[in-house]
């Protein structure tokens, strides 16, 4: 089955995958250019989508091929999912309005113009993608996840979807042990899929409540700071209003494009992104870019 | 022969072999437009010194004592910059706006002195 889904402009595939994708060992968004790929599974049986951008930053269309069996992909499903995940529909021409001065910060917006802050497809997907790589630099998070999606998601022809709570129902710290994740971030993730299989806890819903009252109950379950707390509202609630202030990555990145001579503490990277107010996540995802472009990791248009 | 360009300007072709000579990539530049040859890294200075450096011309001899040093610890990049000179022209690519105070200028400089006391 294709679909053809029309963002609004300017929208950049390949920018926006890169920001969802961070990093070359994620196995469950995969970026090849010049196609988009991943395999959900919302009810269980997996379907892959391949998504590839097909006119210009300004007059954007995509084609979708939804690939699996018959029937377990409606049309208005696949969009609604790829619309989430890669903002499709957001306007953002207050950000840009916003980028048009000259704070060094701005010029990152004018050089990715056409990213959309990616979302991750569901809150639970944002939690254990968060807690995995608590301390660790972003490659190896991305491997102990891939692990995980390897172990305990839907397959569709040797890809794997992100596991849903349920699908880790059968699963036992030691075999998380076994991949790689400490014991405390096994726990804490068997805790939270338990919880969510049995119903003691609706993750979903925390998209219904004010930021402050999402970051605080993050904050109130098990083995949850305020990073990852930050990290969930950002990624999985699409708050964009949120910049995770205690991100050692982000708060590296900030002093390369502002030619800090030290990194800013949390503190003070609050103070310097303030001033982008609603769109301080969004500032986040430019941070990203421009550290994998840094890398040689990017290669734009 | 050694030349240096910023990566903001176009390659030509007698360019010789490009050598991009920073850690990070330069900002908003395609590899198509980098025309790159070679990237490498390891010979840049370290994030501590340039961040020290900053750029700031009265630092400008401190720094150059400083990254020499540095590259007195990196004989297998230096090597390979001087095999490459040796062979034909070879243009040492990098970031810096300042085009004179900057450290492709110290790398020029050192890699030029090593190959003359190896042809002497």
């Amino acid at each position: 089955m294709r679909i053809t889904l029309t963002p609004t402009a300017p929208f950049r595939l390949d920018l926006t995958a890169l920001a969802l994708r961070r990093d070359a060992a994620n196995v469950v968004d995969r970026w090849r250019p010049p196609t988009y790929r991943r395999v959900f599974a919302p009810d269980g049986a997996a379907f892959e989508v391949v998504v590839q951008q097909h006119a210009p930053t300004e007059e954007p269309r995509l084609t979708v091929d939804v690939l699996g069996p018959e029937g377990v992909y409606p049309t208005q499903q696949v969009a609604a999912l790829l619309s989430t995940v890669l903002g499709l529909d957001l306007d953002l021409g207050a950000f840009y309005a916003a980028a048009a001065n000259d704070d060094p910060l701005a010029e990152l917006a004018r050089r990715f113009a056409g990213l959309r802050p990616p979302l991750l497809p569901t809150v639970f997907e944002a939690l254990v993608s968060g807690v995995a790589c608590q301390q660790l630099s972003l490659a190896v998070g991305m491997r102990l996840l891939a692990r995980l999606a390897a172990a305990y998601g839907a397959e569709h022809e040797g890809h794997h979807a992100f596991p849903r709570p349920e699908d880790l129902s059968s699963a036992e710290p030691q075999h998380l042990r076994a991949m790689g994740f400490s014991l405390r971030k096994s726990e804490t993730i068997l805790h939270l899929a338990g919880a969510a299989t049995e119903g003691r806890l609706d993750l979903e819903s925390l998209r219904g409540v004010d930021t402050g009252t999402a970051v605080a109950n993050l904050m109130d379950l098990p083995g949850i700071g305020r990073w990852t707390a930050h990290y969930v509202a950002l990624r999985g609630l699409g708050r964009l209003e949120v910049f995770p202030v205690d991100d050692v990555g982000a708060q590296n990145k900030l002093q390369d494009v502002l030619d800090l001579e030290q990194r800013p503490g949390s503190e003070e990277t609050r103070r310097i992104v303030d001033r982008w107010g609603a769109y301080q996540g969004f500032l986040y995802f430019h941070l990203l870019l421009d550290g994998l472009e840094r890398r040689g990791m990017l290669d734009p248009a | 022969m050694i030349r240096l360009k910023r990566a903001y300007e176009d390659a030509a072709t007698d360019d010789g072999r490009r050598v991009l000579v920073e850690r990070l990539w330069p900002r908003g530049v395609t590899k198509e437009r980098a025309a790159l040859d070679l990237w490498l890294k390891d010979v840049a200075p370290s994030r501590e010194l340039r961040t020290w450096f900053a750029h700031d011309p009265a630092k400008w001899a401190e720094f150059r004592r400083r990254y020499r040093e540095e590259l007195d610890g990196r004989e297998d990049e230096v090597a390979q910059l001087v095999d490459l000179s040796r062979e034909g022209t070879v243009t040492f690519v990098y970031g810096a706006r300042d085009e004179e105070h900057n450290a492709a200028v110290v790398l020029k400089e050192y890699v030029e002195e090593r190959l003359a006391k190896k042809t002497a």
